[in-house]
């Protein structure tokens, strides 16, 4: 197991409250490595999409059955096999009743392991690979200052998450727009004893309504997986086109200010800060 | 709730709430339904089982005029409870898909039922301001009008208020919220990632005890306790991997590098099932082809106590394995001795599993016997490699007895066992990143050895096989 990481966002020029955020982080891709060589993992690892049939009808369960693997290893050369990271963040209280000790730690998986075991506590199959910084309480009463706290929040979160999700960009497919064909990846010995050459993929991220909204930088009320208006919400069939977080990001560093603003403000998205997901 | 407070049946419903039997897999509610504040995913589960027929038992006597309501709030439930129960399916086919995206549905074209009861506080002062404004211009009107016609003109302005409060909640109450619209993606979410029960959050709840929360109550509590808990975490996993690592059944963890230790001859001898046939095995170590691991370990270990392998002098060598040792050994370091059984099964099975070959404690380097009269502190050399004390972690293949007998007399008795030995790591230098001593896997050359069996000291515990120490994969 790779060790944990102490890191420091340097914050004198933007907040007053403080200068120097303390967290600490695990590199994912060596954690996915890790997984991936444990032997008592090696009879329920998955390294290839399947379709399934019972009496000619397709199943869907679990995720390797699902389309979205089918159609990510058609980008893959040949022989070479997909990872899907899986991460899970959540925040609890470590007290009780008193006081305001608040964890807020990111957990990850892969998606080759089967879920029987990887929802499993007792196998060690989801590991804790960082502790965002808790946000600030709201010291300062007037509105303003309140929601420039807020910006600041928001951006602590997402430098913090730039830190720790660097590995995965080297390895991400939108390093180029037009290469469809990744051409990097790691090669790894799996748990029963065969190398693989592995693609990284982001398959999940499992996190309740108000966290999506803060890691995909969206307003509020509105929804994670498609571009629907907060008045259109009780329309059954939805018709929307779903999030493309490449064209965000596009339009975000576009230089025609104007347009952008009008357009990712209708799409729902907070213009404050840069999203480190769109680039993966 | 409000549908049911509206419609005088809240009491009739709750009685039935609470009368529901402990039977099956249901569970006796024991709140009533308007005492539950927060409704959490364990009272969703519990609630799925008998709302709908809680609901439909309470809403079974209806007047005519409402008798198309009290329909449509029952067939709504019903499909929302479906849809809910379709949802947490290990599996999905086309079937199941096609009545949950129905049954969605059903509930979207007749959830209108429930639009007043999603009133707001801003609603409520419109509502309000209206009815205020239609008492002020009746008032009016009945100053005006004689006493006779004043109940026909009340009763038409009532009838005027009861429109225009409706005309008001059909303009302002609106289902745009996000909760009932994340449901209508399931369907592609399914069918682009597997089920639904895999992604779900309650793993995420028993993770934070578990890698959370005992970390804090070890903690001091103070200060960097998120470092503590991080520590501590991470000294519970790597053991807890360690450990599940060698207990799983399910693999054996020599198995990737065990298929070149099988002697050929001693399975195949036609002497006996463990008599070794010495004119087979001394051709195969003097031919350097056929050599294996074991004849190379035996041509080493027999030139190292200077018997010479040459065909006239020897007359026979019988060779005897042994299943299984007896060996004792310290327990905890404690003046307690346990007696533990090892296994040295080569490739046979072992009560029905697979050979799983034990690690134990070889003695490399030897403490120099120690004369009486010598004092102890001064003369004695510090055993090598710190806490290991000499010994090194060693995989035990086999034993066996080594009887040679030269000029028709025995010569020697050896017991002795077939190991796969590992070295220390880096000339015995200490590890700076752990302030520990590194064992690793032997060179393939030197990798398997024969011991004098007295230098076995014991079982070793807890090694894991680890692919990164492989270095010539």
């Amino acid at each position: 197991m790779n060790s944990w990481t102490e890191a420091v966002i340097d914050m004198t020029q933007n907040a007053n409250q403080y200068d120097l955020l303390k967290f600490w982080y695990r590199d994912p891709i060596e954690t996915a490595k890790w997984l991936l060589r444990q032997t008592y993992n090696s009879q329920n690892l998955v390294f290839s999409p399947e379709r399934s049939f019972t009496n000619g009808i397709r199943e869907y369960g679990e995720m390797y059955t699902g389309d979205w693997w089918w159609n990510e290893q058609d980008k893959l050369t040949t022989g070479a096999s997909l990872v899907p990271f899986i991460f899970l963040s959540d925040s609890t209280y470590l007290t009780a009743y008193i006081g305001d000790k608040k964890i807020w730690s990111v957990y990850m998986t892969i998606g080759n392991l089967s879920s029987v075991v990887r929802m499993k506590p007792t196998t060690h199959s989801v590991v804790m690979i960082a502790v965002l910084p808790e946000k600030a309480k709201y010291s300062a009463q007037s509105d303003i200052s309140r929601q420039k706290q807020a910006i600041w929040d928001h951006w602590i979160v997402h430098e913090v998450l730039k830190v720790v999700l660097q590995p995965l960009f080297d390895y991400s497919r939108n390093r180029d727009p037009n290469d469809t064909h990744p051409s990097l990846y790691f090669h790894t010995l799996c748990g029963g004893g065969n190398w693989h050459q592995c693609f990284v993929r982001i398959g999940a991220w499992l996190a309740d309504y108000p966290e999506h909204m803060a890691l995909q930088s969206l307003h509020a009320n509105s929804c994670p997986w498609c571009e629907v208006p907060a008045l259109k919400f009780g329309d059954y069939p939805s018709v929307f086109p779903h999030r493309d977080h490449q064209v965000y990001m596009c339009l975000f560093y576009n230089e025609d200010s104007t347009q952008r603003v009008a357009q990712l403000t209708e799409w729902g998205i907070r213009m404050t800060t840069d999203n480190v997901l769109w680039r993966l | 709730m409000s549908f049911l407070k509206l419609h005088h049946q809240l009491t009739l419903f709750n009685s039935l709430w609470m009368a529901i039997p402990p039977y099956l897999s249901m569970t006796q509610p024991k709140k009533s339904f308007e005492e539950i504040v927060q409704w959490m995913g364990g009272e969703y589960k519990k609630m799925s089982h008998f709302l709908v027929g809680c609901l439909a038992n309470s809403l079974c006597h209806p007047s005519n005029s409402k008798r198309s309501a009290f329909e449509k709030v029952v067939l709504c439930t019903c499909r929302l409870c479906e849809f809910y129960i379709n949802c947490q399916y290990p599996t999905h086919d086309a079937i199941s898909l096609d009545s949950m995206e129905a049954s969605l549905n059903c509930f979207h074209d007749n959830k209108d039922v429930f639009l007043e009861h999603r009133v707001l506080k801003k609603i409520c002062v419109l509502v309000k301001a209206a009815n205020a404004q239609s008492i002020k211009a009746r008032d009016l009107e009945l100053k005006k009008t004689c006493r006779c016609n004043h109940q026909k003109i009340s009763s038409s302005y009532n009838h005027e208020f009861t429109t225009e409060q409706v005309q008001i909640y059909q303009k302002h109450t609106h289902f745009n919220f996000p909760k009932i619209y994340l449901n209508s993606h399931f369907r592609e979410l399914i069918e682009m990632f597997g089920s639904l029960e895999q992604y779900s959050p309650s793993t995420k709840e028993l993770l934070h005890k578990s890698e959370v929360k005992k970390g804090y109550w070890g903690s001091n509590k103070t200060g960097d306790f998120y470092l503590q808990i991080l520590e501590s975490n991470a000294r519970i996993e790597s053991f807890d991997v360690c450990k599940l690592n060698v207990n799983s059944g399910s693999c054996d963890m020599t198995s990737p590098n065990i298929s070149h230790l099988r002697p050929p001859h001693v399975l195949k001898s036609p002497t006996g099932p463990y008599k070794y046939d010495f004119g087979v095995f001394l051709s195969s170590i003097c031919n350097p082809e056929l050599q294996n691991n074991m004849e190379i370990a035996t041509y080493r270990f027999l030139n190292g106590q200077a018997i010479s392998v040459v065909d006239e002098e020897l007359d026979i060598i019988s060779i005897v394995l042994y299943k299984s040792i007896a060996v004792h050994f310290l327990k905890y370091g404690m003046a307690i001795w346990e007696k533990q059984i090892l296994r040295c099964t080569l490739e046979t099975h072992w009560h029905g599993c697979l050979p799983c070959h034990d690690w134990v404690w070889w003695q490399a380097c030897r403490q120099s016997r120690v004369m009486s009269w010598q004092p102890l502190e001064s003369l004695v050399p510090p055993l090598p490699w710190k806490a290991l004390k000499g010994c090194l972690p060693v995989q035990l293949i086999t034993l066996l007895k080594f009887s040679i007998i030269i000029d028709g007399k025995a010569m020697s008795d050896l017991q002795l066992a077939f190991v796969q030995t590992t070295t220390i790591a880096a000339g015995g230098a200490i590890e700076r990143a752990s302030g520990m001593e590194k064992v690793v896997q032997a060179t393939p050359g030197t990798e398997c050895q024969l011991v004098h069996a007295s230098e076995i000291d014991g079982v070793a515990h807890l090694i894991p096989f680890d692919p990164d120490s492989i270095t010539n994969c």
